[in-house]
């Protein structure tokens, strides 16, 4: 088949290698040519994978995730935890999606297909077809690399959950057979769950994909060639090192806008591509400004961004299921036509989804089994991240007077949650979708953020630093983060990890009481320092102050343990500080002062946000009338005007 | 030119009903009176003794917000019951007022002067309350059937407008497509409300009992005189939101953190609400104005 080419390579394939650091040889090697089948809503595919075995064993059997056969029917563990419901997007009639792989290559010769075995290593429910096992003729020992040859066709689902297709939307994400990871000397391939994303292998990945002419596709890495081809198709190859996976998208009805981004300390030298569905025209420059803003503040605060590129892709509205879904180098963010500026969903998708190209992309750590690792510090990262670019208060919402933090709506989500799960679990393993949301994302990202108010911010950031520098391109696990932090704070910080990862439990302390007693004279019979004799006391004296016996009881009404400080304020105006270790249920604090208290306040600049009561931290001697006041005056007038209309 | 100068004079003279005005104000007044009283409890209970009481006074604060959601679920439900049984008393009561209010109206234009009758304002106004309250309490039941119609109307269109929009490429035509789904169902909502006013008006200006019969007429009423029929009561509608827009002007632009400041935005709301009791006044008027000028027909008994 005679093929012209149109373009041979928009750019040379030279990014940088000493900027991406990596870590000794890679892993996986893929080469796969996918072509995309629109009218069987299906792709076809052939790749070759290289696999190194860089353990110190020989390994007998090789195993896979086929993740669209969680699409296949109701019976798998994705669909049975899910009930064909993703983030509120629900599965469609008669809509199932799955891989075959028709053939299985060692291109040392030997057919493979029929020692390929669906296993279920995570729930041994049989009927999950979302991993396999293949074992080989021939172990593959340490240190040697093998090659294999696999055919596969994929039936995609209508999207609901991440990937698959919406009219002539596609989305690929997790579409290839993709190789498990051999960790600490077994493997690690789980199912495809409802709770959890992708654990993978670094390395290089090269890949062909074939579409009918029209389609704007964007996909992992740069690109470095593209072919028109004589049967109405074009070729599009893409290619990229250092990554663990590759996803890519497809749809007519994108318009691609792409745009030099230079950043100088750290120097940072990326082409941002935005894949804009044509109907959300008008949110082109806030995709681009809040993707500009995430580069800038992950690359000053973790490390310079090291990849050549990174593509935004915006869905349609029907395929929002693809939505807010990270990839290495590209991802989804989301956003409808129309929807105000000071509603900033849409930043906070964009600067979170990039931002998984460090926790996550860089740091891979295992999402299966420690989701908080990239979810929790993602999100800690991008409320810090909103905060500095949309305002501390204002960074999700400022509307029509209204406003609202990153911080506080995710402090909210742990404030009202139960305590049925700590952070650190297996991601299937969670008491509920809600529960595993809360704690991988938000518990997690406001105890990184209680951490740092209790380091320091310039600490917090040379540990976050230390560990991106330390295990980009590796895998690391909670311990390696715990060592970090160690390392670099110089402290102990079992107590506080072992506490907040491990426990379900919540932290609340609170002021339990005040008051100030009017300290009486002495009365009654008293004896003489001599000879037993007596004195009369009782008699005022006028000229004495008044003293008053000032009590503040503080208790911990939660099982978890904090340091705090306690801030006492006097009706004259004296501040005294306090801290208390928080070990015991609770500690009275006494002052002998000729005036009163005014209030008493724990953790007084609100640094504990781990406390799930800001509310009953502090407590006034004299009840304050006028803050219910304004809120029931104001409630009541909302109410007279509801009636009002109701009866008009 | 008719038109207008009907929707003038309901405005006028709904100014000269100053008593009128205040009985609706008050009744309204009690009510929201009882939901302060829950409130107030509920937040002093909150953040009476808390400083965050203090912080809340000067700025609005999500994450009290938050707490107070989740650490006093039990007193928002016990509001929330009172409200939902609140607004079914405040209907029947405002079913009973409809009456007062028509015939203390409709009694004035019979005849010329309030001041040359015995009848104190009071009196009149509740005859008319009394009178009228079961005939009108049979419209509010008959209602219903008004309601579920322009229901199936609005959710055919609805269907009508989905088969050109529902499937479009074009996400902003969707959306504009809601924009149009909320106009048409307020429309509906409006016409269905006018209808309503008119049957009232009927009922009272011809001491009608047969209610349902009324109901009947004053919709082949309304579609006969649709043109002015409608454009008096979105005359009155836009009336409504210039009080609206007036309103929440006064109130962003108004600071409430000290009792001084708290009061004087608590009697722009009561203003605010007393100019509706106004407005509600303005629209019977000038409709039962604009029934009056319509030949009657009246029912035989």
């Amino acid at each position: 088949m005679k093929k012209t080419v149109i373009v041979i390579a928009f750019f040379l394939f030279t990014f940088n290698q000493t900027a991406l650091a990596r870590q000794g040889q890679p892993i996986v090697d893929y080469r796969i040519k996918v072509r995309l089948i629109p009218q069987e809503k299906a792709i076809s595919g052939k790749e070759t994978l290289t696999w190194l075995n860089n353990s110190n064993q020989s390994v007998s059997e090789l195993q896979f995730h086929l993740y669209l056969n969680a699409f296949k029917n109701n019976l798998s563990t994705f669909m049975k935890e899910s009930g064909g419901v993703h983030r509120g997007f629900k599965r469609g009639e008669q809509n199932w999606g799955y891989i075959e792989i028709r053939k299985l290559l060692d291109t040392r010769g030997a057919d493979l297909t029929s020692n390929i075995e669906y296993i279920q290593p995570d729930d041994g429910n049989k009927d999950d077809q979302t991993v396999i096992r293949v074992r080989l003729p021939k172990p593959i020992p340490p240190q040697q690399k093998v090659s294999l040859e696999i055919e596969f066709y994929s039936k995609l689902p209508k999207i609901f959950a991440r990937a698959g297709f919406y009219k002539n939307f596609y989305m690929l994400g997790q579409w290839f057979p993709k190789i498990g990871v051999l960790w600490n000397g077994k493997w690690n391939c789980h199912q495809y769950h409802l709770n959890s994303e992708f654990f993978a292998d670094f390395g290089i990945y090269e890949v062909e994909m074939t579409v009918p002419e029209g389609y704007v596709v964007g996909a992992t890495g740069k690109r470095i060639r593209e072919v028109k081809n004589e049967d109405g198709t074009r070729t599009y190859t893409h290619s990229q090192e250092d990554i663990h996976d590759f996803a890519w998208t497809a749809c007519p009805d994108f318009v691609e806008f792409k745009e030099k981004f230079i950043i100088e300390n750290p120097r940072v030298e990326t082409e941002i591509i935005l894949l804009i569905h044509r109907s959300h025209l008008n949110q082109k420059e806030r995709y681009l400004s809040s993707l500009k803003n995430g580069i800038e503040f992950y690359s000053q605060n973790y490390g310079a961004y090291p990849y050549p590129v990174i593509t935004l892709v915006d869905p349609p509205l029907g395929g929002l299921g693809a939505g807010g879904m990270e990839y290495p180098t590209l991802f989804t963010s989301m956003a409808v036509s129309l929807i105000p500026r000071g509603l900033r969903f849409s930043e906070m998708v964009t600067i979170h989804e990039f931002g998984h190209n460090y926790w996550y992309g860089m740091v891979g750590s295992n999402e299966f089994e420690e989701a908080w690792l990239d979810e929790g510090i993602n999100s800690y990262s991008e409320i810090k991240a909103l905060a500095r670019y949309y305002g501390q208060d204002s960074s999700m919402l400022d509307f029509m007077g209204l406003k609202m933090g990153d911080l506080a709506w995710q402090r909210t989500q742990v404030c009202g949650s139960g305590k049925m799960d700590a952070i650190l679990k297996n991601s299937w393993e969670f008491f509920s979708n809600g529960s595993y949301s809360i704690n991988s994302y938000a518990k997690a990202a406001i105890m990184l953020l209680t951490l740092e108010s209790f380091l320091g911010e310039e600490t917090m950031s040379k540990i976050m630093r230390s560990y991106f520098e330390r295990w980009k391109f590796r895998h690391p696990t909670s311990k390696d983060f715990i060592a970090v932090a160690e390392e670099v704070s110089h402290q102990d910080l079992d107590w506080f990890f072992n506490q907040f990862l491990l426990s379900p439990d919540k932290l609340d302390y609170a002021i339990g009481e005040i008051k100030s007693l009017l300290l009486k004279e002495p009365e009654g019979k008293f004896n003489m320092e001599k000879g037993g004799a007596q004195e009369d006391k009782g008699k005022g004296n006028e000229q004495n102050l008044k003293m008053f016996r000032n009590e503040v009881v503080v208790v911990r009404k939660g099982e978890l343990i904090f340091p705090q400080e306690i801030l006492v304020e006097f009706e004259q105006g004296e501040k005294i500080h306090e801290t208390w270790d928080g070990k015991e249920r609770w500690k009275r604090f006494v002052y002998v002062r000729p005036y009163k208290l005014r209030s008493a306040r724990l953790d007084p600049e609100n640094k504990i946000l781990l406390d799930v009561n800001f509310t009953n931290n502090s407590m006034l001697l004299k009840q304050n009338n006028m803050t219910p006041l304004k809120y029931a005056l104001k409630l009541m007038r909302n109410i007279q005007t509801v009636l009002s209309l109701v009866c008009f | 030119m008719k038109v207008i100068k009907i929707y003038y004079q309901g405005i006028k003279e709904a100014t000269f009903q100053p008593k009128i005005i205040f009985v609706l104000w008050f009744i309204n007044f009690i009510f929201g009176f009882i939901f302060f009283y829950l409130f107030f409890e509920a937040f002093s209970r909150a953040i009476g003794q808390s400083a965050v009481g203090e912080e809340l006074l000067r700025k609005f604060e999500f994450n009290f917000l938050f707490e107070f959601l989740a650490y006093h679920a039990e007193s928002i439900a016990t509001i929330f019951s009172a409200a939902g049984v609140l607004i079914l008393i405040e209907l029947l009561v405002s079913t009973f007022l409809f009456g007062g209010i028509l015939f203390t109206l409709t009694y004035q234009i019979k005849s010329s002067d309030l001041a040359n009758n015995k009848k104190s304002f009071a009196q009149l106004f509740f005859q008319g309350a009394g009178k009228f309250f079961g005939r009108f309490f049979r419209l509010l039941i008959y209602s219903f059937l008004l309601w579920i119609s322009a229901l199936i109307v609005f959710l055919l269109l609805n269907l009508f407008i989905g088969i050109f929009t529902g499937e479009a490429k074009n996400e902003q035509l969707f959306f504009y497509s809601l924009w149009l789904r909320l106009a048409i169902g307020l429309f509906i909502f409006f016409l269905v409300k006018m209808i309503l006013d008119y049957t009232r008006i009927k009922i009272v200006t011809e001491d009608s009992r047969y209610v349902l019969r009324s109901l009947f007429k004053t919709v082949k009423f309304v579609f006969q005189k649709l043109g002015k029929a409608l454009a008096l009561y979105y005359l009155l509608v836009l009336t409504g939101i210039i009080l609206f827009t007036i309103y929440f002007a006064l109130k962003f632009f108004l600071p409430s953190n000290s009792l001084i400041t708290i009061l004087v935005v608590f009697l722009v709301g009561q203003l605010f609400i007393a100019s509706l009791a106004w407005l509600k006044i303005a629209f019977q008027k000038a409709q039962i104005t604009f029934y009056s000028q319509q030949p009657i027909q009246y029912e035989s008994h």
